[in-house]
């Protein structure tokens, strides 16, 4: 039996992109390799929408030209605008059918993928397109009115999640304590690095505003890019301050208690 | 006494009469007053140069004279230029370096006293015979590709060219001299002080002493050279036979730390509980890494010999002269 073609999709802000999200493709590429199960053929990052109202987010023609940079050396990983250029926020789930139908839609001579047709040659097996994600996105489940149930099932069942985390046990403390995740552990792959790097974009934005160096946590290019642009200051972080998430917000959460409004 | 009150007065006035005092005030009276005179006498050395025609410094704001010479009543401090030296394996050289020498910078002109104008790399030679520990030559090289991209970190190779191991205040000392020779002597002064300096340098433990409790004898115009270091640096000074003490006190007195800190180390505790340094404390600046970042060389050595890929964990030029060489691939 051949291997899978994978292609791991990783959906975020990218608020900037930081050399740790780069970090979790190349781990993960090596730990989805080494299961013999799989080839990974391609990554993708697809930065959110401007509708996604999170707090300090800059505008998306921004985010993705960055992430362009940073991975303009990538042999492997591309950047992909389409979900950040839907009118609306796109759940995670809308996303990655989107992808996948493009992935299983690809002809061999259709280029619109970038990634040798050849890497799809050659297997029995149909690609598969998996979630990218941290530890912390795992706890993101357990927010009340953040994620619709069945969402989270077509997630973990029909897709799969790659996430990477430190050496704790966060990661797999989540996926015992929710049944959902736990009838699909087996399409949850769990990828350690075993060193702390807890180097956040926030921590960068933060170091951005305060005038502070954050060469080596992200490409020279990105920073080049911020400087030019003026990206990250006190101003861009009061962006959405008020808002609502958007996934919060159209899914009706309830409001809180003490709010009479 | 009448000379002696005059002379009180006057250095009243020195920024450096803080930290006389702060050493002064744990000794009995006796060494209080004998350290008094000598700083007195130090900051007379230092501001009442031979007659040669110069008035009090310039470049230095000091007490009275200079603020008879200016209208301002507010004088902007002048900063103290420091470089940045760091000793390690680099074996091989990674992204947590070179964020080390960002974060001292940042730290250090944050505190508006300091200008930091030069890092330097200073890979250990191959005498140190450190297990898995790849010629030097290699090491200065993914170092000078890694600071490539700085405008102020570069890589020096004296002590990876030494035969024999150096103990870190040799190179410290090394770079000094570098620094005193490079600096221009705009006086016969400068030169006779500079010359002085050297001869103290390899003085009696008596002389050392009392170079200590002057502190740093500095030209106003020259850099400061500080030891840039993980906080396991300084937590190795705990180690008994390790470190001379008259090393760590050359260290901690006539250059200064400068000390990451890591997860799970407190320096300013073990700084606290070290007589030897705690003198020094002033000359020991922590810097606190909120964003803990434990990657190592270590780490990435491992990582090669498993075939995990350490891309962004250490400069891509670095990591593509390890692959073209097939560095790093067994133990």
């Amino acid at each position: 039996m051949g291997r899978i073609p994978l292609v791991l999709l990783a959906c975020g802000s990218f608020n900037p992109i930081t050399n740790q999200h780069m970090r979790l493709f190349e781990l993960a590429r090596d730990h989805m390799h080494h299961t013999g199960r799989f080839q990974v053929v391609g990554g993708i990052v697809s930065p959110v929408s401007d509708s996604y109202g999170k707090r300090g987010l800059v505008p998306a023609q921004h985010r993705v030209a960055m992430a362009r940079l940073a991975l303009h050396g990538s042999g492997w990983v591309t950047v992909d605008d389409w979900e950040s250029r839907q009118p609306d926020w796109t759940e995670t789930v809308v996303t990655l059918r989107h992808h996948l139908q493009k992935l299983l839609g690809q002809q061999p001579s259709a280029a619109d993928l970038q990634m040798p047709h050849s890497s799809l040659e050659g297997s029995s097996e149909p690609p598969q397109l998996k979630l990218l994600c941290g530890a912390d996105f795992l706890d993101t489940f357990r927010v009340p009115g953040l994620w619709r149930a069945e969402h989270v099932e077509e997630l973990v069942g029909r897709f799969g999640l790659v996430c990477v985390s430190r050496g704790d046990l966060q990661a797999d403390r989540a996926v015992h304590e929710s049944d959902t995740l736990f009838r699909h552990r087996h399409n949850i792959f769990l990828v350690r690095e075993w060193v702390r790097n807890e180097t956040s974009a926030t921590e960068i934005r933060r170091a951005l505003r305060r005038g502070l160096s954050v060469k080596y946590l992200l490409p020279d290019a990105v920073i080049d890019y911020v400087r030019e642009h003026q990206l990250y200051t006190w101003q861009s972080e009061q962006r959405n301050k008020d808002a609502v998430l958007r996934p919060l917000g159209q899914q009706g959460a309830p409001s809180e208690p003490l709010n009479d409004s | 006494m009448e000379l002696g009150s005059k002379l009180r007065t006057r250095v009243l006035k020195l920024r450096s009469f803080r930290r006389h005092m702060a050493i002064a005030v744990h000794k009995s009276f006796e060494t209080v007053r004998l350290n008094f005179t000598r700083a007195v006498l130090a900051s007379m050395s230092r501001n009442h140069p031979i007659p040669s025609g110069r008035t009090m410094s310039r470049k230095r704001p000091v007490g009275s004279a200079k603020r008879t010479r200016t209208a301002r009543s507010f004088e902007q401090p002048k900063k103290t230029k420091v470089v940045l030296l760091a000793c390690g394996s680099f074996n091989p050289i990674t992204n947590m370096h070179l964020r080390m020498f960002e974060l001292a910078r940042d730290h250090l002109e944050d505190t508006g006293q300091y200008e930091v104008v030069q890092g330097i790399l200073s890979p250990v030679g191959d005498g140190y015979e450190k297990k898995g520990l790849i010629e030097a030559s290699h090491r200065g090289e993914m170092a000078k590709l890694a600071a490539e991209s700085s405008s102020w970190i570069g890589v020096d190779t004296w002590e990876s060219r030494q035969a024999n191991w150096l103990e870190t205040v040799k190179v410290l000392r090394h770079h000094r001299q570098e620094l005193l020779s490079r600096e221009p002597d705009t006086d016969v002064v400068g030169t006779a002080k500079a010359g002085r300096k050297r001869k103290r340098m390899d003085a009696s433990s008596a002389t050392k002493r009392r170079k200590l409790e002057e502190g740093p004898p500095q030209r106003s115009d020259e850099p400061r050279l500080m030891l840039l270091c993980g906080a396991d640096m300084l937590d190795s000074f705990g180690v008994p036979g390790l470190w001379k003490p008259e090393d760590i006190e050359e260290i901690v007195s006539s250059y200064g730390l400068v000390c990451i800190t890591r997860g799970g180390s407190d320096p300013e505790a073990f700084i606290q509980g070290s007589d030897l340094l705690w003198p020094h404390r002033h000359n020991i600046h922590v810097v606190r890494e909120w964003v803990a970042n434990d990657v190592s060389a270590t780490h990435i050595r491992r990582a090669l010999r498993r075939g995990h890929s350490v891309r962004y964990l250490l400069p891509d030029p670095v990591l593509g002269y390890i692959q073209e060489r097939g560095l790093y691939t067994t133990e």
